[in-house]
C-alpha cells in the first residue's frame, strides 16, 4: 500500500460523500486539483454503480418457508433447554 | 416492567428479545433483513437457489449465534453480512469456483442521478460496471457490494471484513480504478464511444 494510493483513497473517499450529497463531480474534483485527473473517471464509474444496481429477490415462498424452519428449529432448542 | 414484543420496535431490544429465545423477535429481525441478506449473497453468487440455501444458513447460525451477540457499535446487518460472508467464502472455496459468472438477467435503474434522456444510457453503462464488478477479485468486488449495494459505512466494512478503515478505502480506491481499466479495455468502444457523446 503506497502513500499515494492511502492519500488519493482519502480523497476519493471524501468527493464519493461529496455526491451522495448531491455536489456534482466538477465541484467534487476542483477541491483536489492535484488529484483531477485520476479522480475523475473512478467518481464516473461510482456514480454508473449507484444509478444502477442488479436486482435480486428471493421467492415468496422461500422467506415464508425459513421462517418455519427458523421457528422450528427456535422451538427445538427451547425443548433440549427445557429437558436439560 | 419486562417489554413486551408488541411494545418493542426498536433493534435493540428486538435483539435482546431474540437473545432470549423470544421467537417473535427474532422473527422481526428476520423479516426486516432476510432480503438484504439474500440480495448481498444473491449479486456475490449470481446464482438464485444457491444465494437461498446460504440465506437459510446464514439466518440459522445467527439464530444459534445471537446469544452470543454483543452491541458494540456493529449494525446487526453488518453482523448478519459477516456470517454470510463467511459462508460464502467457505462455499467458494469448496466449489474452487473464482466467481466469473455472468450477472444477473434484470438490472433495475434508480435513475435518480440522470435526467430521462440520459438514464437509457446511464443504464447500459451502469450494466457494464455492474458485469465488470463480477470480474474483481474477492475483497474488491466485496467492498463495492459492502458500500454500492448494502450501503454500509467504511467502519462497518472494515468489521465484516476484519480490516482497517484505512485498508477499505485503498480496497475501494483500487476496486474502482480496476473497473474503469475494465471498462476501458474490454468494453471500451462502447464506453468511449458514450462518454464522447
Amino acid at each position: 500500500m503506497t502513500l499515494a494510493s492511502t492519500t488519493l483513497s482519502h480523497a476519493l473517499v471524501r468527493c464519493l460523500e461529496a455526491l451522495e450529497d448531491g455536489e456534482t463531480l466538477e465541484h467534487c474534483v476542483d477541491k483536489y486539483p492535484q488529484y483531477r485527473e485520476s479522480l475523475r473517471p473512478l467518481l464516473e464509474v461510482a456514480l454508473a454503480l449507484r444509478a444502477t444496481q442488479p436486482a435480486g429477490q428471493p421467492s415468496p415462498y422461500f422467506v415464508i418457508r425459513l421462517k418455519e424452519q427458523l421457528t422450528r428449529s427456535q422451538s427445538r432448542t427451547a425443548k433440549g433447554g427445557e429437558a436439560r | 416492567m419486562r417489554r413486551s414484543i408488541a411494545q418493542e420496535t426498536d433493534e435493540g431490544g428486538l435483539i435482546a428479545l431474540a437473545a432470549r429465545g423470544d421467537r417473535e423477535a427474532f422473527g422481526r429481525l428476520y423479516e426486516r433483513y432476510v432480503f438484504r441478506v439474500f440480495r448481498h449473497i444473491y449479486f456475490l453468487t449470481n446464482n438464485s437457489e444457491l444465494a437461498e440455501d446460504l440465506t437459510a444458513q446464514t439466518f440459522l447460525n445467527a439464530l444459534e449465534a445471537i446469544p452470543r451477540y454483543e452491541m458494540r457499535g456493529v449494525p446487526f446487518l453488518a453482523w448478519l453480512l459477516r456470517i454470510a460472508y463467511n459462508l460464502t467464502m467457505n462455499h467458494k472455496k469448496v466449489q474452487k469456483n473464482n466467481g466469473h459468472a455472468p450477472l444477473p438477467d434484470a438490472v433495475e435503474a434508480k435513475g435518480t442521478l440522470y435526467s430521462p434522456e440520459e438514464s437509457c444510457e446511464a443504464k447500459l453503462n451502469g450494466e457494464r460496471v455492474w458485469e465488470g464488478v463480477r470480474k474483481l477479485r474477492g475483497d474488491q468486488r466485496q467492498v463495492i457490494v459492502m458500500r454500492f449495494i448494502d450501503g454500509l459505512s467504511y467502519p462497518d466494512i472494515a468489521q465484516v471484513l476484519g480490516k482497517s478503515i484505512g485498508a477499505v478505502r485503498v480496497i475501494q480506491y483500487r476496486a474502482l480504478a480496476s473497473l474503469r481499466h475494465l471498462l476501458e479495455d474490454d468494453l471500451g468502444q462502447y464506453y468511449v464511444k458514450s462518454r464522447a457523446s
